[in-house]
């Protein structure tokens, strides 16, 4: 058995967090507000080269839904 | 000893009287300036020192899931019998944050990543800094090792999604080549006090040579997602239990800054007080000595 999404190149991680979003877009309104500070990754790296800093970037997110929707 | 030899540069020092009345005019309005800016600084202080208290009790409960999570992750990993390999290549995580004021937090943790690198057999491990403040310190001496930092964090609870993120991110690059991770993060013993320690993440290669490993019967399809969600586990602990242990220290740091503060208003209303007084006997003399010599 293999999984269909490390086929399409995801990890465990990836998905499972894709995952967890999609729930958290269906629980029940009167929970929204309090799941709705779980979402949202504002994390930024660097990644460092023979004592260099890189350039600061975006941690790579998955969309699952167009830009405009959010 | 102090107090004759201030009683004997009063009674050898008259004549300077004037100068020193000029001086403690000066000196007034400065007090008062003075004063005015540590009240402000103490309310600033005690405000922080209440939001940081709050957090404290939410980075608490949520530390407490995370704990529990991180924990029957490493029960079942110890319990496999897993031994750290000769010679395993190790990759050193250090989880501290951005946010500074809040006392020693982040040298504590850099201070043992400095320590864990000056031994010898350590000196090529690869580093990946969480926060700001503990790579600028780190950055200092051991710039070589570090490969990737990551910001932009600790400024609310650490979400599992975030952690995920960077896992994903750690684990995705080939050319980091780790077996071992150790993860370093400040221990949350009490609110009052946290220690220093680290989190070894083994890889799923290590447990399934364990002795004990069969016990479990994982099928081997789910043993890669199993180490990839073990590692995230593990980092996800160190980074609640480290936001936590933060907190604590910010009000900690806060409460002794406030406390602080309201004994220097409490010395310099006193020096305030003292030197009206001086200057309004001063005054009195004056008035007194010009009635009596008319």
């Amino acid at each position: 058995m293999s999984f269909a999404w490390r086929t399409a190149g995801m990890n465990y991680l990836q998905y499972s967090s894709i995952a967890a979003r999609a729930l958290r877009r269906v629980v029940k309104a009167d929970l929204q507000t309090e799941i709705a500070k779980r979402e949202g990754v504002a994390i930024k790296f660097a990644k460092w080269d023979n004592g260099k800093a890189g350039a600061l970037n975006n941690v790579p997110l998955i969309e699952t839904r167009p830009k405009a929707e959010n | 000893m102090f107090a004759r030899s201030a009683i004997a540069t009063r009674s050898a020092a008259p004549t300077l009287n004037v100068a020193g009345q000029s001086r403690n005019m000066a000196t007034l309005k400065e007090i008062q300036v003075r004063l005015k800016s540590v009240t402000n600084i103490s309310k600033i202080t005690a405000s922080m020192k209440m939001i940081a208290s709050t957090k404290t009790t939410r980075a608490q409960r949520s530390m407490n899931v995370a704990r529990v999570y991180g924990q029957v992750s490493n029960d079942f990993v110890k319990q496999s019998g897993v031994e750290k390999a000769e010679g395993a290549k190790e990759l050193l995580v250090v989880a501290s944050s951005d946010k500074g004021l809040c006392g020693g937090i982040h040298s504590s943790l850099s201070r043992s990543a400095r320590r864990y690198l000056n031994e010898g057999e350590n000196a090529e491990t690869p580093v990946v800094v969480l926060g700001d403040k503990a790579k600028v310190q780190i950055q200092r001496a051991f710039a070589k090792n570090i490969r990737y930092n990551f910001n932009q964090l600790g400024s609310t609870i650490p979400t599992f999604d975030e952690t995920s993120i960077i896992a994903s991110t750690i684990l995705a690059d080939k050319s980091l080549e780790f077996d071992n991770a150790k993860i370093l993060y400040n221990k949350f013993v009490s609110p009052i006090a946290f220690e220093t320690s680290s989190i070894e993440s083994f890889p799923i290669t290590q447990i399934v040579e364990a002795p004990n490993f069969a016990a479990y019967e994982v099928q081997d399809e789910i043993l890669e997602n199993l180490n990839e969600f073990l590692f995230a586990n593990n980092l996800h602990w160190a980074l609640v239990e480290g936001h936590a242990s933060e907190m604590a220290a910010k009000r900690t740091a806060m409460e002794n800054a406030t406390k602080n503060a309201g004994d220097m208003i409490q010395r310099l209303t006193l020096q305030y007080n003292r030197g009206r007084q001086a200057v309004i006997t001063n005054e009195l003399i004056d008035i007194i000595t010009g009635a009596s010599a008319l």
